[in-house]
């Protein structure tokens, strides 16, 4: 492209012209003058424009360029969710920046942080509602808003009336968009009677568990005090890419004199850049911690005083490892040298105070909840459960204490619904035990089994699927049993920005807001800063933010068929992000009001950056159980964290 | 659309909400009926929102073409009368419009990335976005001319059937002694300002992604002739106004020997 520096406005009164150079030779004069003679100019309403619409405003072609500036948070499902600083001019989104109140996010954003512009302007986004004739034709047509979700109205009273319910719709939702009032789809969803929900995680579901049964709540230490750690492992995390701003705080350490040991299969960015790198046999990483853990004990390193003091079953563990664990066992296992090993274990079980950041990678596996809670009890054996700079590092939802207020709806008077066993709930589920047992509840589907549930779903089948912050045929497993179970749906709605594959087989799409474009609330599960999401531009396009297309959605259920619906008709997101805050929340954050968060993110006050600093317990026992029983009730092999091998179709390494 | 003081933001959202038949003022006074009704039917096609407006659009740049004549270089049978696409290319019963409406769709309104973005700065910026500066360029370029984009903010204002409008005003102004052609401050000559701000948007910045997009669209498999006779249409129409606004320019001033042609 030509030189841009003559644009209009930006050259002085008497400045040179500057227009670009490529044109022809007499258009090398000032695009300034031209403005300035039409501006000159009268009787403009008669111009024969047939799209472009008088504009009653000033004419000055550029005011002073003055940015507004607006807070922002990064709604992505990321360890970082960062603390925005968003910068825009003409009522465009100029650049974005990390916000520099917040200690974590530090004034610093990850790439594609900072190509959030390029993504809001992306001539690639959806633009429009539109309807597929015929899923996956490629054929598709633009309809109005109220076109979409007229006919979205009346598939919804069409199947309530088959059914006598409406379980024939589901929807599929995970954490696309994690503004806290974009839980207003759940919402929808219950505004609309009691339906079918793909619940559970596919994300961290085995280690939450696992943290469960040990501590009795997944609560991690503030990451920011990793740099008073003096021994850091990070196990199956690949923070150098995933969470870039915590690694300032292993760097911090590592100047302090700390050591870091990497273990991932895969020789990562994070890997290369620590001190160790270890790649174990993928999935061994349980039988690798019991192996340290052996070691340990062998050596008499263990915190007698917290495992007999706050602590319940250790010697029935220490009785497995006894019996059942060798280092040498481990190192076969795992492909990791016995001596290896030994020499870490005596480093970490020495180093006051270690750490151990476990990965969400490692506990997909087979064993997953096992190896999570065999390095719970490493960490925790070696006296680091409630010390600053040490802990078993996994998340928490301290922060997530909101009113869930676009979330929590009422079915419509009359409503009937499922009667059978209710199903897994959602990790952010605050309805469990709110309210007494309902006489039908929705029908909960497993959600990391979409295909074959959706497949298996009888009385009825699922008819309708909507789809928002997810994108099934990517994020679900069996591709193939996917595009089968979508054979069998009657109508696919998506909720998206982008074409995805999902929304290819969809049968219409619905334009959905940025972050820039609504307004809305965010916190993280790693750290401990809540943060402030203004509006800052005005939708693109067509684009609606999720509680604004239940509103819509809302309007037409209603107008078709009155009280068939309980979701708002008419909403505001800045007064619904108002309405997620409680005195909890600004208890925790030391704010009075949310409008204190126009001026950064708020930090949790916290007792102790160290979680369980009192260690107080939220197990049965009120201690740290390295026998759960409540993990051996829930139909687990033991009771104390074991190795029980991979899966049988899987190649044994030590067999080559 | 009719021409009628709109208040700010109670005007329809985007481009393609102008599907109706634009009123032009009845006897008014234009740079040429040609080229008038060139640019109306290229509007308002590349503003359709389906197949009606397509087809409409498509009729007028026929009625147009019957007229006044077509440039030689287009295919004898890309005109809307022989139907958006060739009769094999439609499955049987299908509609041909709605088969065309499919097609526009794919090249440039989604929601499938698109090969062929009709927005300026989706090929004028450093990377592909919308709302750069080439877009405040034309929208400096509207409100100079006391206009403004429905939904300004949320409907980028370089849109293609925006600018052909934007063009269209300036052709008016140009072709008539038209009361807008007025001395441009500082002493100039009558209708200067037009004549540059015309040069800058069909020569310069027209110039600069038109040509591109056009090409794009049409290395696409499956174009409908309707759609690729508008295509044409349209790179013809926009290197005819650039040549012609070169031409003007040598034969007008003493231009000194050191200005570089267009290429």
């Amino acid at each position: 492209m030509s030189n841009r520096t003559g644009t209009t406005g930006k050259t002085g009164p008497n400045g040179p012209g500057g227009i670009p150079s490529r044109g022809a030779p007499s258009c090398s004069m000032s695009r300034r003058s031209f403005l300035k003679g039409l501006i000159a100019s009268g009787a403009l309403a008669t111009l024969p424009c047939g799209l472009l619409l008088p504009r009653n405003a000033s004419a000055a072609p550029f005011s002073k360029s003055d940015f507004q500036i607006f807070r922002n948070a990064c709604p992505r499902n990321c360890y970082d969710t960062c603390s925005m600083v968003t910068y825009v001019r003409d009522g465009v989104v100029k650049f974005v920046e990390g916000a520099p109140e917040s200690t974590f996010t530090a004034g610093g954003l990850c790439v594609k942080g900072y190509s959030y512009p390029r993504r809001v302007y992306s001539p690639d986004r959806i633009k429009y509602p539109m309807v597929q004739d015929g899923r996956g034709s490629g054929n598709w047509r633009r309809v109005s808003w109220d076109e979409a979700m007229e006919r979205i109205a009346r598939k919804l009273l069409e199947i309530k009336e088959k059914d006598g319910n409406l379980l024939g719709l589901a929807l599929t939702k995970y954490s696309g968009n994690f503004g806290i009032t974009n839980y207003g789809v759940e919402g929808m969803m219950s505004s609309l009677g009691y339906t079918t929900r793909l619940v559970g995680t596919p994300c961290w579901p085995a280690g939450i568990d696992a943290q469960n049964y040990d501590l009795g709540d997944m609560w991690c230490n503030d990451p920011e005090d990793m740099e008073k750690s003096r021994y850091i492992i990070i196990w199956g995390a690949n923070p150098a890419w995933c969470s870039v701003h915590s690694m300032k705080y292993v760097y911090a350490a590592r100047d302090r004199g700390a050591k870091i040991v990497v273990i991932d299969p895969v020789l990562t960015q994070t890997a290369a850049k620590g001190d160790v790198a270890w790649q174990p046999e993928t999935g061994s990483d349980g039988a690798l911690a019991l192996g340290m853990a052996r070691h340990v004990l062998d050596l008499g390193l263990v915190d007698r005083d917290f495992v007999a003091n706050n602590a319940v079953g250790f010697e029935e563990f220490a009785a497995y490892l006894r019996g059942n664990v060798t280092v040498e066992w481990a190192a076969e296992k795992s492909g990791i040298p016995a001596d290896d090993i030994r020499h870490v274990a005596e480093e970490f079980a020495t180093a006051k105070p270690a750490t151990i950041w476990i990965g969400y990678g490692m506990q997909r596996h087979v064993n997953g909840g096992a190896s999570v809670r065999a390095i719970d009890a490493l960490v925790a054996m070696t006296g680091n459960v409630g010390k600053v700079g040490g802990g078993a590092r996994y998340g928490h939802l301290q922060t997530w204490g909101f009113n869930y207020h676009a979330m929590i709806q009422k079915a419509p008077a009359g409503s009937t619904g499922f009667t059978g066993k209710s199903g897994p709930k959602g990790e952010f589920d605050v309805t469990a035990g709110s309210a007494a047992p309902a006489a039908y509840t929705d029908r909960a589907l497993n959600i990391n089994k979409t295909a074959q549930e959706l497949l298996d779903a009888q009385n009825p089948p699922v008819r309708v699927l909507w789809s928002s912050c997810k994108n099934p045929f990517a994020q679900d497993f069996d591709r193939n049993k996917m595009l089968r179970a979508f054979e069998k749906l009657e109508m696919v709605v998506s909720v998206e920005q982008f074409f995805t594959e999902t929304v290819r087989h969809s049968d219409i799409v619905l334009p959905v807001t940025t972050l820039f474009e609504e307004w809305t609330v965010n916190a993280s599960y790693w750290h401990y800063w809540v943060s402030l999401n203004e509006q800052a531009i005005a939708p693109l396009h067509e684009a609606k933010s999720n509680i604004e297309i239940a509103a819509l959605l809302s309007r037409h259920m209603n107008r078709l068929s009155p009280g068939s619906c309980t979701y708002p008709q008419d909403i505001d997101t800045k007064e619904w992000m108002e309405k997620e805050f409680n005195k909890g929340v600004y208890d925790l954050l030391g704010i009075s009001h949310w409008q204190d968060l126009r001026k950064g993110p708020a930090k949790a006050k916290l007792a102790s950056s160290a979680s369980w600093s009192d260690r107080t317990f939220k197990t049965p026992s009120g201690k740290y159980e390295f026998r759960s029983d409540l993990c051996a009730s829930h139909g687990h092999k033991a009771s104390s964290p074991t190795w029980t091998g991979w899966r049988s179709s899987r190649r044994n390494p030590s067999s080559t | 659309m009719d021409i009628s003081p709109t208040q700010t933001g109670s005007a329809p959202r985007n481009a393609g909400d102008a599907r109706d038949a634009p009123a032009i003022p009845e006897g008014h006074p234009v740079g040429g009926a040609r080229e008038t009704c060139l640019l109306r039917g290229l509007r308002d096609l590349f503003a359709a929102r389906g197949a009606d407006g397509l087809r409409a659009a498509s009729l007028a740049l026929d009625a147009c073409v019957a007229e006044h004549g077509g440039p030689a270089s287009l295919p004898p049978n890309a005109s809307a009368q022989h139907g958006p696409a060739p009769e094999h290319a439609c499955p049987p019963g299908a509609d041909p419009w709605s088969e065309a409406e499919y097609a526009f769709n794919r090249l440039f309104v989604g929601p499938m990335a698109v090969p062929a973005p009709p927005y300026a700065s989706a090929w004028l910026e450093t990377e592909p976005r919308l709302m750069g500066e080439s877009t405040m360029d034309v929208r400096a370029l509207y409100h100079a001319l006391g206009y403004a984009v429905p939904g300004e903010g949320t409907t980028p204002d370089d849109h293609l059937s925006f600018e052909l409008d934007a063009a269209l005003a300036l052709l008016a102004l140009r072709g008539a002694d038209h009361p807008a052609a007025a001395p441009a401050e500082g002493g100039d000559e009558p209708g200067l300002a037009v004549e540059d701000a015309w040069r800058w948007l069909v020569a310069e910045h027209m110039g600069a992604w038109v040509p591109r997009f056009v090409q794009r669209a049409l290395a696409e498999p499956g174009v409908p002739p309707a759609i690729a006779r508008a295509l044409a249409l349209l790179l013809c129409w926009q290197e005819d106004a650039a040549a012609a606004c070169a031409r003007h320019a040598a034969h007008a001033t003493d231009a000194p020997a050191t200005h570089s042609r267009r290429s």
